[in-house]
């Protein structure tokens, strides 16, 4: 009688175990590779950022949210501006998105890439100012270096960066005037 | 003896569920002859995997699979400004594929993307360093220009080039099309 009741006890305990053991297998198990990283939060609080590697998390007191760090690159078609003169301009930049703090591009942006690309664009309509005329040699360079400054004071707050910019195209109405009287000269 | 049993079975079975849990549980996983793969350990690459069959522990391990077939890209009616302010259309075609897996992996959050941003990039560069009245005589070294800069852009992100045709070149002033 005795070792029956044992025998049951432990098919029993034996089964609860698989049971509790496949469920926390399946909910509990987080990844996280080498350009990733995860942003923990317990009972809804920022604890820290988790780096590369496999980890188990308590579903039901702990939540993290996987960032991607990888970049993310970004075409602005023609963007306008104004230039000193105040004519029409436009330009077209190529660049790279990417996160630098994982716990404020979580928090602070609901998508990281749409969100930033606002940002950039509006940025991008303001910045240049320096370096005229745009038939200059190093204009694109010096462009892309003064609007890689300004457009990361802005998107420092958000945990996010942009990098690698390149003037790829630029147009302005003094561009033309300057063609047109070298043409006449 | 015979409470003994079942203690050992339970014993035994709790200590291979704790194992499962901390170790994970090995599958066999197939990698396509037009894939390759990164074997992830804890959360770091650890080597590159073939086409073949794979045994990976999930739980510390993952495979990341790296579609190696060659991407098209086309880039149709662009505009881009030219140096003297007129505007051109052209229209790009090429093909690129992966060359280096774990540099593809980390160049982008989206691969695919990589190539057709790199040849839009560079494309509108080199054409927009050029005057309309130059656009005529240089059209085969225009060609040259975009394929060499966009090898080595690629190169640098893990592709390779395979080829690039720039066609379809008009300089919208003119309203003609340059001769091929």
């Amino acid at each position: 009688m005795a070792s029956d009741a044992i025998w049951s006890i432990c098919i029993a305990a034996t089964v609860m175990l698989y049971m509790s053991s496949r469920r926390l297998r399946k909910e509990a198990r987080i990844y996280i590779a080498d350009y990733q990283r995860g942003v923990r939060f317990v009972r809804g609080s920022f604890v820290d950022v988790l780096g590369p590697g496999s980890y188990y998390r308590f579903p039901a007191r702990e939540q993290v949210e996987v960032v991607d760090m990888r970049p993310q690159p970004i075409f602005l078609d023609k963007v306008s501006f104004r230039d000193p003169w105040q004519n029409q301009s436009w330009m077209s930049i190529g660049a790279e998105l990417s996160v630098v703090d994982p716990h404020l591009a979580a928090t602070t942006l609901k998508d990281q890439i749409n969100d930033c690309l606002v940002i950039v664009r509006d940025r991008a309509r303001s910045a240049p100012s320096g370096a005229w005329p745009g038939l200059s040699p190093d204009f694109r360079t010096r462009s892309a270096a003064e609007l890689t400054r300004a457009i990361n004071s802005d998107l420092k707050q958000h945990g996010m960066q942009i990098s690698k910019v390149e003037v790829v195209e630029f147009w302005s109405r003094s561009t033309l005037d300057n063609a047109t009287e070298q043409l006449s000269n | 003896m015979n409470t003994a049993v079942p203690i050992l079975i339970f014993t035994s079975a709790a200590a291979l569920l704790f194992l499962r849990l901390k170790k994970g549980r090995p599958v066999r996983y197939t990698v396509l002859e037009y894939q390759r793969a990164i074997l992830y350990r804890n959360g770091l690459p650890v080597k590159e995997v073939g086409p073949g069959r794979q045994w990976v522990w999930i739980g510390p391990e993952k495979l990341i699979l790296v579609d190696v077939r060659p991407i098209q890209v086309s880039l149709e009616n662009q505009e881009v400004f030219l140096r003297d302010g007129s505007t051109a259309r052209y229209s790009t075609f090429a093909t690129a594929r992966v060359r280096g897996v774990s540099k593809v992996v980390h160049c982008a959050q989206n691969y695919h993307q990589m190539p057709r941003f790199l040849i839009l990039c560079v494309s509108r560069s080199v054409l927009n360093s050029y005057p309309a009245s130059q656009l005529g005589g240089v059209r085969d070294r225009l060609s040259e220009e975009i394929t060499e800069h966009a090898t080595s852009r690629l190169g640098e992100a893990g592709f390779e080039l395979l080829a690039l045709r720039v066609s379809q070149l008009s300089v919208a002033a003119d309203l003609h099309t340059l001769p091929e």
